[in-house]
This record gives C-alpha cells, sequence and structure tokens, in this order.
C-alpha cells in the first residue's frame, strides 16, 4: 500500500465546510465549562468518533457506550488541549486509546494469560455479523468487521487512521514487527473474503 | 499469493472509498449530557489549571525537600546509635554535655569488670609476677588510656578517642587472655 492511499484523520476537517476559527471559539467555551458548546464540538465530531470506535471493537453496542465514554472523558480532559496539534487528531487519539483500554478491560482471565483473542474472534467469525448493522456499512468495513481482533484494529489504526506502526506498537503495548504482521494478516484475510463476495 | 486474491490496488480502492463517518443508530448525546451535568469538569477551570501547574512545579521541590529531610533524619539517627553503640551509653535521662563524661565512666567502668572477671577466672594471678617485657607491655597500655581518658575529659563528646579508649581496652584484656588461658598439652 502507498502512503497516498492511507487516509489521514485530518482529512476530516478538511472535507468538511467547517470554519477552524468557531471550533476554537468552542473548544475555548467547552475548556471553561460550556456545555452547549462541547455539544457543538460533539454534533461535529461524534459520527467519526463512533466510526473509529465501530471499526475497532466491531460491535455496534460497545462502540456506542465506548463513543459516550470518549466525549465523558473529552469534557473532563479537554482542558489538557492546548492546540500543539489538531483537536481532531488529538481527539482520534483520546478515542484510539479509550477504545484499546476498553478491549483490554474486557478480556476475560484466560485471554489475558494465553493471548487467545485472535483464534477465539475467528473461531466465531461467521456469528458476528447476525445482529448488527451490517446492511448499513460499506463492503469494506463488512469484512473488516470479521478479521481477528488484534490484525482488525493494527489495519485500522494503520491503514484507515494513518497512524505509523511504531505509533500503534506503543499504543497496544506490542512489537513494531508484531504490528506489521498482523497488517499483513489482515491484508490477506480481506483480500480472502473480498474476493469470495466479489467472485 | 493465491491467483483468486484480489489485488493490493482494488484493496486500495476499498480503503479510499471507505467512509469516514458513520452515524450512530441512537442519539448518545443525550447520555452524555447526563454524565457530564451530573461530574465536574476538574481541569477546565483556569483556575485548576493554574493549581495543576502549581503542583507539577512544586512536586520536584517536594521529592527533593522529602529526600534532603530522610538523609538529615537517617545521618542523625545513625550518629545517634553509632555514639550509643559505641560507649554502649544507654542512659536515655543524661543531659548533652554529661553524655561523653558519662560515656568515659561507664566504659571505664565496664572494662575493669571485665577485666575483675577475666582474672577471677584465671585464679585471680599475680601481675607483678608475670614476665617483665609483659609488664611493660601492660603498664604502656594502662598509660594510653590514662592518656586517652584526660584528652576524653578536654573533649567529652570526641567519638575517635573513645574509640581508641575501647580499642587500648580490648588489646589489654587479649593480652591477659593470652597470658593466663589454660592450653590444652599432648601427652
Amino acid at each position: 500500500m502507498t502512503n497516498s492511499n492511507v487516509i489521514k484523520a485530518t482529512n476530516f476537517e478538511e472535507k468538511s465546510a467547517f470554519n477552524e476559527t468557531q471550533q476554537q471559539n468552542w473548544i475555548s467555551l467547552a475548556q471553561q465549562g460550556d456545555q452547549s458548546a462541547f455539544h457543538q464540538l460533539y454534533l461535529l465530531h461524534h459520527k467519526r468518533v463512533y466510526a473509529l470506535c465501530w471499526r475497532m471493537l466491531a460491535d455496534k453496542d460497545s462502540a456506542e457506550d465506548v463513543c459516550q465514554e470518549v466525549f465523558v472523558q473529552l469534557w473532563q480532559k479537554i482542558a489538557n488541549f492546548r492546540g500543539d496539534s489538531k483537536f481532531s487528531t488529538w481527539l482520534h487519539s483520546v478515542t484510539a486509546n479509550i477504545v484499546l483500554g476498553h478491549v483490554r478491560k474486557n478480556k476475560n482471565w484466560l485471554q489475558r494469560v494465553f493471548s487467545i483473542e485472535d483464534q477465539l474472534v475467528e473461531e466465531g467469525v461467521s456469528d458476528t455479523t447476525a445482529n448488527d448493522d451490517s446492511a448499513d456499512l460499506s463492503t469494506l468495513d463488512r469484512h473488516i468487521k470479521q478479521l481477528p481482533e488484534r490484525a482488525r484494529i493494527v489495519f485500522v489504526l494503520f491503514a484507515v487512521e494513518g497512524y505509523r506502526h511504531e505509533e500503534i506498537a506503543q499504543m497496544m503495548h506490542m512489537a513494531v514487527g508484531s504490528s506489521k504482521s498482523q497488517y499483513h494478516r489482515a491484508r490477506q484475510l480481506l483480500k480472502h473474503s473480498l474476493q469470495s463476495e466479489l467472485g | 499469493m493465491k491467483n483468486s486474491l484480489i489485488d493490493d490496488e482494488k484493496l486500495a480502492s476499498h480503503i479510499t472509498k471507505i467512509p469516514k463517518e458513520i452515524t450512530p443508530k441512537r442519539d448518545l448525546w443525550a447520555g452524555i449530557e447526563h454524565a457530564i451535568s451530573n461530574s465536574t469538569q476538574p481541569e477546565n477551570v483556569q483556575g485548576n489549571k493554574n493549581k495543576k501547574k502549581s503542583f507539577h512545579f512544586n512536586t520536584p521541590l517536594a521529592w527533593a525537600a522529602s529526600v534532603i529531610i530522610a538523609v538529615l533524619v537517617s545521618w542523625q539517627l545513625n550518629q545517634s546509635f553509632s555514639t550509643q553503640n559505641t560507649a554502649n551509653v544507654v542512659q536515655q535521662n543524661s543531659t548533652t554535655p554529661m553524655l561523653g563524661f558519662n560515656a568515659v565512666n561507664f566504659i571505664q567502668t565496664n572494662f575493669q569488670q571485665q577485666k575483675q572477671s577475666l582474672l577471677t577466672s584465671y585464679g585471680k594471678p599475680d601481675l607483678t609476677q608475670l614476665p617483665l617485657k609483659m609488664q611493660q607491655e601492660l603498664q604502656q597500655l594502662a598509660k594510653a588510656q590514662q592518656s586517652i581518658v584526660k584528652a576524653l575529659a578536654k573533649e567529652k563528646n570526641n567519638q575517635n578517642l573513645l574509640n581508641l579508649l575501647q580499642w587500648t581496652q580490648q588489646q589489654e584484656l587479649r593480652l591477659i587472655e593470652q597470658l593466663y588461658r589454660p592450653r590444652w598439652q599432648s601427652i
């Protein structure tokens, strides 16, 4: 994959017809405790945040819960934002870390000890589409959803969000090589599944 | 790679077409609004920012102060214990100026008791019957002790002198022990 194919998180702002100054004003007001300004920030960013949550978690209900958690924590941490980076970039970084924390927290002891989450997910691939909104998803999203957990998260962070493998490795407490191999694995699995569907 | 797989370009094409946003099925704001209304925003007020900065600014100083205090207390305790151990003095009610004097008296008394006990265990031998060379050595040790005690009268808390006094006393006890210790003889 070339770099041009990597969708940067910041593209969201570039595509939207949003006034950066207005957003900065909302941020400042939210930092002072203005909930209506914070609501404006929510309206502006929640779909992108939800998309990231959904793709990393591959579960609608969990994604909704974590998306809410992201904005609750954002409310509490927004004073930490000093404008060193774009707000959306900072928010997506916060989101990714909250999702990863959620994933770790929801692993049972067996999965933690033996690191068998991938095998379990792979075995249960066919069941994951039963009670979800897969019909509304894009073709690729439906296939991303079926990836094993670690491969899926690495793929989403690298290919969709534009993180580097070094950053992903740090976030996921894994080696850089592991991140790369998970990404390669995800690509192979996606090619297989897309080929099966598209013929 | 199998021939049946789609190629990298097709996969890349799918990735570029992936929607940036997904709309949640239910309204999430209501829950968020409820949560943030019932919770404080600890880091959003300017005063809290300053407080936080102040905390960060003071944290190294606090650590440094703690370390310095700990070192000073440890050193003081160490000095205190060292003095007590050396002098074998456990007179907690004694005043500071008397500490050195009492320590010398205690050391001297303790030494005399040990010496008498040792001589008694050897049948209270007459030291004047020892060879002249041995008597001279004992006398030299006694003179040394007297000189040290005199010096301690001027510098009551001099740790080095106290150590030296104890060392000379130990040498005298060791010499007596070597002179009178019973030795097994092989037949």
